[in-house]
C-alpha cells in the first residue's frame, strides 16, 4: 500500500513513465533494437535525439535499468560544487546519481560547461566503478542532457575522454537536435532519433491512462487534445491532468459545462502560447508604431516568464504563416531565420524580435497595398 | 584503471591500428614516420584533415613502436582538449616536460631515441595566445622534445607554428580502402553482411573510416546477429533516408508543374514541421538535399545558384546554432520561390541580396 500512497502525489506524467524497455507504449521499432543491445551487456556511447517530450530521458532510464536491474532505484540529487580553472572559480551543479550512474546537464552553468565536462566528466569517467550488488558491468554510466546546448569547446572536451575512458565508462548523451552536436561526437557514438509520437499513439496513451484514473473521455476532447499538443506526450498528459484538477468535466456535454476554459484550452494550449498568438494577430491585423508598443509590453511579459527567445521565434512564425497569403510566407521565413540568427549572436533578445516583427508588418503592408492597387487597375 | 578485456572494446578501439605498417592510406605521412622508425630522427609534425581519418592513431601508433609500455610514460605526453590548455599550461606543464633530459636507456626491440614527444591533439581548440606561448618552446627544446599537432582545420592553427612543422594533410578516405578495412572486420568478427550494404554504409560515412566502423557495429548490434539491413544501415549513419529528399523534390516539382496561382507553400512548411518532429537532423538533409539538387536536368545553372548562395548562407546560420525549424523553412522558402517562378530572372537575382 505505501507505494500507492506515494504514488499519489506524483505528477502523472512521472506516475506513468514506463519504467522497463517491455512497458515502453511508443516507438515498438527501437524498443527492439535497444532491449538486443542490452542484452550484449556491453553499450556503446549512446546519442538520443529529437523533439521534446517524444521519450527519450524515459529510454535513457529504461535501458538502464535492462543494464543494471534494481541498482538504478536508489537514485539521489547531489548538489556538487567544485572549483574550476584559473583563478578558481566555483561552480554549483545539480546531478543525479545511483550507484551505477551519474547524470548532469552541463549546459546549466552557462559560460563554464567546458571546465565542468573537463573535470567532472573526466574524474567521473577515469574511475573504475565499484563492485556493488548482484550486478557488475565494469563501467559506469554518464548521462550529460541537452548535450546541443553546450558550448563548442565544451563538445571538443568530451572528444578523447570519450575514447580514452571507455574502458570503464559509457555516456549517454540527448539533445533536441543532432544538427548542434558537432561531428566528431556523433562518429563516436550510435544515434538513436526519438520521433514524435503519431496521433494514434498519444491518442492510445492518453486513453490508458485515464482508464487508469477511472475517467471517461469523450472522443472530441481527446482529438483537441492531440492537436494541442503537437506531438509533445509530456505535455498532453499534463494538461488532461490540468483539465482534471481544475475540475473540467470529462463527458459528453462538456461544452455547455465550462466554456471558457474550454475555448481557451481549445485555441492553443498554454496561456504563454495565447500571448504568442495574439503578437501573430495583431501584425496581421494592423501595420502601425501603436500596435508594436502593444506588441513590446506583451513581449515583455513573455520575457518575465521566462520563455527562451527561440521559442518565442518559432512559435509567432508558425502562427504567421497560417495567417499570410502564401506569396508572403516565403519573405517571412527569410526574415525570420535572419533575425533569429541575429539573436543567437547577439545577447538582448528583445530587440531582434520586436525588429523581425516591424519587418513582417512592412511585408505585409505593402504586400497588401500592391494587391489593392493592383485590383484597383483591373477596375479601371 | 586495469585494461579490460578486449573483447569488451568497442571495435573503433580494437581494431586501430598499433603499428605504422598498418596505417591505410595516408602514404607520404606513413612513409616519413616509417623512416624516422628506422633513422630515428624526426621534425615536428602537423598532421590535419577530416575526422576519421587516422591522424591520432597514426600518432600513437608511431609511439607506441617507438618507446617501451616501460617508459612510454616519461617519454611522451598526450594532451588534447578534455585538458586544461590556457597559457599557463603550455608555460608550466609542456615546458617542465619539454625541458626534463632523457635517460639513455635501451630497450630490446625498440629504436629509443634520445627525445621526447608531445602529442597536441585537437589542436584547433588551444586559444592562440597559448598557440604563441608555444613558439619559443618548440624551438627552444627541438633538441630533446618533438611535437606533434593534430587538427582538423589547418587555418587555425597560427602561421608560426605551421611554419615550425613538416605539414601532412590526411585525405578523406576512397570507398574501396575502406571496404577493405570493414571486410577485415566482417571477417574477423564473423558477421554476415552484403558487399551492396557496406557500399551503402561506406558511402554515407563520407571518408570517415572511425564513423564507418561505429556505424557497422552499432547496425551489428540493433541487428541481435541476424542479417544487417538496409533499415539498420540508415539509422545507424546518421543518413536521413532517401524518401525524405524524394519527397522534397516531388513537391518541388509539383509547384512548378502546376503553373501561377496555384501556391503550395503550406504543404512545403507541414513538411517541414514533420521533419522537425521526427527529430531528422537538417544539417543532413541539407547536404543530402544539395547533392540532389546539383545532379538535378530541371534547374538551370541561374537557379542553381541562387539556390546555393542561400543554402551557404543557412550553413552557416545552423553552424551558429540558429532554430533548425526556421532555417529548413528558409530552405524551403527559396526553393518554393525559384520554383514557383523559375523564370523571372530579375527576382531569383534579388532573392540573394539582403
Amino acid at each position: 500500500m505505501s507505494t500507492q500512497e506515494e504514488d499519489k502525489g506524483l505528477l502523472w506524467v512521472d506516475k506513468y513513465r514506463p519504467k522497463t524497455l517491455d512497458t515502453l507504449d511508443i516507438h515498438p521499432e527501437w524498443t527492439e533494437k535497444l532491449s538486443s543491445l542490452c542484452d550484449q551487456g556491453n553499450l556503446p556511447h549512446l546519442l538520443f535525439y529529437g523533439p521534446s517530450g517524444a521519450g527519450k530521458r524515459t529510454r535513457i532510464y529504461a535501458v538502464l535499468r535492462e543494464i543494471f536491474a534494481s541498482g538504478i532505484d536508489k537514485r539521489q540529487v547531489q548538489h556538487k560544487s567544485l572549483k574550476v580553472g584559473d583563478p578558481p572559480k566555483e561552480v554549483e551543479l545539480a546531478t543525479i546519481t545511483s550507484a551505477h550512474h551519474i547524470e548532469l546537464c552541463p549546459a546549466d552553468v552557462g559560460y563554464n560547461d567546458r571546465l565542468v565536462i573537463q573535470e567532472m566528466v573526466k574524474e567521473i569517467a577515469s574511475s573504475k566503478p565499484i563492485e556493488l550488488g548482484t550486478v557488475h558491468r565494469g563501467y559506469k554510466v554518464v548521462v550529460l542532457h541537452d548535450i546541443d546546448a553546450v558550448s563548442k569547446q565544451a563538445q571538443q572536451a568530451l572528444r578523447r575522454t570519450m575514447e580514452k575512458y571507455t574502458s570503464c565508462c559509457r555516456i549517454i548523451m540527448t539533445a533536441e537536435s543532432a544538427t548542434r552536436v558537432m561531428e566528431p561526437i556523433r562518429s563516436r557514438c550510435l544515434g538513436i532519433r526519438i520521433s514524435c509520437p503519431t496521433e494514434d499513439e498519444v491518442k492510445r496513451v492518453v486513453k490508458n491512462i485515464a482508464n487508469k484514473e477511472g475517467l471517461s473521455l469523450p472522443d472530441s476532447f481527446v482529438d483537441q487534445l492531440v492537436v494541442t499538443s503537437e506531438g509533445n506526450l509530456r505535455k498532453a498528459i499534463l494538461w488532461l491532468q490540468v483539465s482534471r484538477a481544475i475540475g473540467y468535466s470529462l463527458d459528453d456535454n462538456h461544452k455547455s459545462i465550462n466554456s471558457t476554459t474550454w475555448n481557451m484550452f481549445s485555441k492553443c494550449g498554454f496561456p504563454w502560447e495565447q500571448i504568442c498568438y495574439d503578437i501573430a494577430n495583431t501584425v496581421i491585423r494592423e501595420q502601425n508604431p501603436k500596435q508594436l508598443w502593444n506588441i513590446r509590453n506583451q513581449l515583455y511579459d513573455l520575457f518575465c516568464h521566462a520563455i527562451p527567445g527561440n521559442v518565442l521565434f518559432r512559435k509567432i512564425t508558425t502562427y504567421l504563416l497560417r495567417m499570410v497569403d502564401e506569396e508572403v510566407a516565403p519573405c517571412i521565413c527569410y526574415w525570420a531565420a535572419h533575425y533569429e540568427h541575429g539573436m543567437k549572436q547577439g545577447t538582448k533578445e528583445m530587440f531582434h524580435l520586436e525588429a523581425f516583427l516591424a519587418k513582417v508588418m512592412y511585408l505585409y503592408y505593402s504586400h497588401i497595398h500592391t494587391q489593392y492597387s493592383m485590383a484597383l487597375d483591373d477596375q479601371l | 584503471m586495469a585494461p579490460s578485456l578486449p573483447e569488451d572494446l568497442p571495435w573503433v578501439e580494437k581494431y586501430r591500428p598499433n603499428k605504422i605498417k598498418d596505417l591505410v592510406y595516408q602514404q607520404e605521412a606513413a612513409q616519413l614516420l616509417h623512416s624516422c622508425l628506422t633513422c630515428g630522427n624526426l621534425p615536428h609534425c602537423l598532421f590535419y584533415g577530416p575526422p576519421g581519418t587516422g591522424k591520432t592513431s597514426a600518432a600513437l601508433a608511431f609511439c607506441k613502436e617507438l618507446f617501451p609500455p616501460e617508459i612510454y610514460r616519461d617519454r611522451v605526453l598526450e594532451l588534447n582538449a578534455s585538458d586544461e590548455r590556457g597559457i599557463k599550461v603550455v608555460r608550466e606543464k609542456i615546458k617542465r616536460f619539454a625541458q626534463g633530459s632523457v635517460s639513455s636507456a635501451k630497450f630490446e626491440g625498440y629504436l629509443c631515441p634520445p627525445f621526447k614527444i608531445i602529442i597536441l591533439d585537437e589542436a584547433d581548440a588551444i586559444t592562440p595566445d597559448a598557440q604563441t606561448a608555444l613558439r619559443r618552446t618548440m624551438e627552444q627544446f627541438s633538441r630533446i622534445t618533438r611535437f606533434f599537432l593534430l587538427c582538423n582545420y589547418v587555418t587555425r592553427v597560427i602561421d608560426p607554428l605551421a611554419s615550425r612543422c613538416a605539414k601532412f594533410r590526411f585525405r578523406p578516405l576512397p570507398i574501396e580502402l575502406q571496404m577493405d578495412r570493414l571486410k577485415y572486420i566482417v571477417g574477423q568478427e564473423g558477421i554476415s553482411i552484403s558487399e551492396e550494404l557496406l557500399r551503402r554504409l561506406t558511402r554515407a560515412c563520407n571518408g570517415d573510416l572511425r564513423r564507418a566502423i561505429m556505424a557497422l557495429e552499432s547496425a551489428h548490434r540493433l541487428s541481435r546477429g541476424n542479417n544487417i539491413t538496409e533499415e539498420d544501415i540508415d539509422s545507424v549513419s546518421w543518413r536521413v533516408p532517401d524518401e525524405i529528399i524524394a519527397r522534397i523534390d516531388s513537391t518541388c516539382r509539383k509547384i512548378s508543374s502546376l503553373g501561377e496561382n496555384t501556391l503550395h507553400f503550406s504543404e512545403l512548411r507541414n513538411m517541414a514541421m514533420d521533419f522537425i518532429n521526427n527529430g531528422y537532423p537538417v544539417s543532413e538533409i541539407m547536404y543530402q538535399l544539395c547533392d540532389a539538387l546539383i545532379s538535378a536536368s530541371h534547374l538551370n545553372k541561374l537557379q542553381k545558384s541562387v539556390i546555393m548562395i542561400r543554402f551557404a548562407r543557412a550553413e552557416k546560420m545552423l553552424v551558429d546554432g540558429s532554430d533548425e525549424l526556421l532555417v529548413l523553412l528558409d530552405i524551403f522558402g527559396v526553393l518554393f520561390q525559384v520554383y514557383n517562378e523559375p523564370e523571372n530572372v530579375e527576382k531569383l537575382i534579388s532573392l540573394t541580396r539582403n
